[in-house]
């Protein structure tokens, strides 16, 4: 019964997590990392790199004055404050009758994107009352990243302590997530070994899988590309936005290679399943109590 | 890095011994608790009224200091095969004028104590209790303003915590005493929260809800909450749909939930089933609970969003037999100020376990194995 009991000594719970987080995470830093825009531009300052923002609609009156040649023929339209990837617009090539369509052909025209927008800065995606709306160029996974996914955008999360890559992981979504990189959405969180890139281990929530249960790639052992940038720029993440308890979310963009697409404050705790290693040890010391 | 306890452990303690708080107080025998001041009853009680020939009924009597006899409705007098038309009648003065009513002789027991007694045989309107509890039934007996139920027919006690829970009327919580017992419903929600790992929509949704469960009691309750819920999912999409702001649709959600809830009240009112419904439902919570169960809907599926409801819904249902104890109404009730201020120290000390969730045991468990088959030694 103790020996049961003592095996889940190394796990990190939401408790314990969120005590770290009180006691090493600068509040000042939490608000700022939940400005996105901000964010970026306090990234690329310190040498990250990151997608531009094309765009940055603060004021709903703009929202109405949006226009055709304001955007590429492909971008992504976020909410600046967004919760969990809700209110993402995607745009993947211009439509045949003016305004675009979406990656999987269905037209966005002009007077929905005005609409999204305006939605989007009426704080419909967030937990504000006001909120402000960007774009940045549409992100395209590189090939051998996207070769091990199903649809979506697959990313790679690397928790950090401080400028210190703990753990990896590259979460590839499936059919059953619609696209999304959420693990509890049924996306794959796949193990990745902080020295080669290799994925070592691959689960979904319901457990361990190898090949991508869609297309029957293979995922375990597979290597992601440009692999030292993604830990370098991941690493860059903690020092410049002053967070010690860190994530940073990065995708691997075919033409511009790796890129932070957000630094995350309160990063979850499943990449403990997916690694099947707790992060007790790595956090103890900064432990209160 | 060796700890004192491990966090499993430390986690099954803390939760044994809210388990054992929890049946302890739901489940202790009534005894005596509340009913030290000598013979008390509420407003309102149900008592025994029990015939020459032995039939018996069980009926809720309203106690009426003003009025010098006791009296009983048709029904209860037909339940007991009284033969009214063979019964000495009397002449009573009402408002509406001198009136003849039938007199029976019957044994009326009250907080356990049979009193033989003539009662009149009246004309009770489906709003009114069945039986009028009069000063000669009150003799030696003091009301409790404000409060009902205190006792039941066979002991001078509260009813115990099950039968309250299940009653379908209200559980006779005044406002005074809601308030004190608020304390106590929060801290259970930092307990499944923090200990157990109950996630739930909005964090004090469940306690709001348990109030109204208060109010009406549980079964009306559930339905009512599932009305709303119904009404919410119809209306819902067509406001997603509309360009409207998310605060806009609450408060049309709000407007909408409370039409149709006071329509259903009229229809219960016509049949007496339940009394004040619409007042009594926290109408907001229901229609915020609403906007969460399809925030979550649209972010999680639908099948996390029905799981999400049917776990807000427990544990307003979990939290409601504990309220309802009669230690608890004692203590709630008689020491209302020191109980908040312990509510609120146990809340402090909840709030300080940082072990593992009950729920992160099996959430853990694939990284709990590696860990002993992966094997430090």
């Amino acid at each position: 019964m103790t020996g049961l009991l003592r095996s889940y000594d190394q796990v990190l719970g939401i408790n314990e997590r969120n005590a770290l987080i009180d006691a090493v995470n600068p509040r000042a830093a939490i608000r700022l990392v939940d400005d996105k825009v901000g964010t970026k531009q306090l990234l690329e300052d310190a040498g990250v790199a990151v997608p531009p923002t094309l765009l940055h609609v603060t004021r709903p009156a703009d929202a109405r004055g949006l226009d055709d040649d304001e955007l590429p023929d492909a971008w992504a339209c976020k909410p600046n404050r967004g919760l969990g990837g809700n209110g993402i617009l995607l745009a993947a090539g211009r439509g045949d009758q003016g305004g675009w369509h979406s990656g999987s052909g269905r037209p966005v025209p002009l007077d929905s994107v005005r609409d999204h927008v305006r939605r989007t800065v009426d704080g419909e995606f967030s937990n504000h009352d006001h909120d402000t709306a960007f774009f940045e160029p549409l992100v395209r996974a590189h090939p051998d990243h996207a070769r091990i996914a199903h649809e979506g955008l697959p990313d790679v999360r690397v928790l950090c302590r401080a400028g210190e890559p703990v753990l990896a992981m590259t979460r590839l979504p499936t059919a059953a997530s619609a696209g999304k990189a959420n693990l509890h959405q049924g996306a794959i969180g796949a193990a990745v070994d902080l020295s080669s890139g290799e994925v070592t281990a691959a689960r979904t929530e319901r457990g361990p899988v190898e090949v991508h249960p869609d297309t029957g790639e293979r995922i375990v052992g597979a290597r992601l590309p440009h692999w030292s940038t993604v830990v370098e720029i991941a690493a860059g993440c903690g020092p410049a936005t002053g967070l010690v308890y860190v994530g940073a979310d990065i995708v691997i963009d075919a033409e511009r290679g790796p890129l932070v697409l957000e630094v995350n404050a309160r990063p979850g705790l499943e990449i403990q399943n997916v690694h099947r290693r707790g992060l007790r040890p790595a956090f103890a010391d900064l432990l209160p109590g | 890095m060796e700890r004192q306890l491990p966090a499993v452990l430390a986690t099954a303690l803390a939760l044994l011994a809210v388990a054992v708080a929890g049946a302890v107080v739901a489940f202790l025998p009534v005894e005596d608790v509340g009913r030290r001041a000598g013979d008390q009853v509420g407003e309102r009680e149900v008592v025994r009224i029990t015939a020459a020939d032995g039939t018996a009924v069980e009926a809720l009597g309203a106690v009426d200091t003003g009025s010098s006899a006791s009296s009983i409705g048709r029904e209860v007098a037909t339940e007991l095969g009284l033969d009214l038309e063979a019964a000495e009648t009397v002449e009573v003065t009402t408002s509406a004028g001198p009136v003849e009513r039938p007199v029976v002789d019957v044994v009326v027991t009250i907080a356990g104590d049979p009193r033989p007694v003539a009662v009149t045989v009246a004309e009770r309107g489906q709003d009114q209790e069945p039986v009028l509890l009069g000063r000669d039934l009150l003799d030696g007996v003091t009301v409790a303003v404000g409060q009902e139920r205190l006792t039941t027919p066979d002991v001078d006690a509260a009813p115990s915590a099950l039968a309250t829970f299940l009653s379908a009327r209200s559980a006779a919580v005044t406002p005074a005493s809601l308030l004190a017992l608020l304390p106590l419903a929060a801290v259970l929600i930092v307990l499944l929260r923090s200990v157990v790992g109950v996630p739930t929509l909005g964090t004090f949704a469940p306690i709001l809800l348990t109030v109204s469960f208060l109010q009406v009691g549980l079964l009306p309750s559930l339905a009512l909450t599932g009305l709303v819920i119904a009404i919410g999912l119809v209306v819902e999409p067509v406001l997603r749909r509309t360009q409207l702001p998310r605060v806009a649709r609450l408060a049309v959600l709000i407007a909408v939930t409370s039409a149709v809830l006071q329509s259903v009240e009229q229809v219960a009112g016509l049949v007496g089933a339940v009394d004040s419904w619409g007042a009594a439902f926290p109408l907001i919570v229901a229609a915020a609970l609403v906007e969460k169960l399809y925030e979550e809907w649209e972010l999680e599926g639908l099948p996390s969003a029905a799981m999400a409801t049917l776990r807000t819904l427990g544990v307003a249902v979990v939290a409601l037999p504990i309220l309802v104890a009669p230690p608890v109404r004692f203590l709630a009730t008689k020491v209302p100020i020191a109980f908040a201020v312990a509510c609120g120290l146990w809340a402090w000390l909840a709030g300080t376990y940082r072990g593992l969730r009950l729920t992160e045991l099996l959430r853990f468990g694939p990284t709990s194995t590696a860990a002993t088959s992966g094997g430090a030694r």
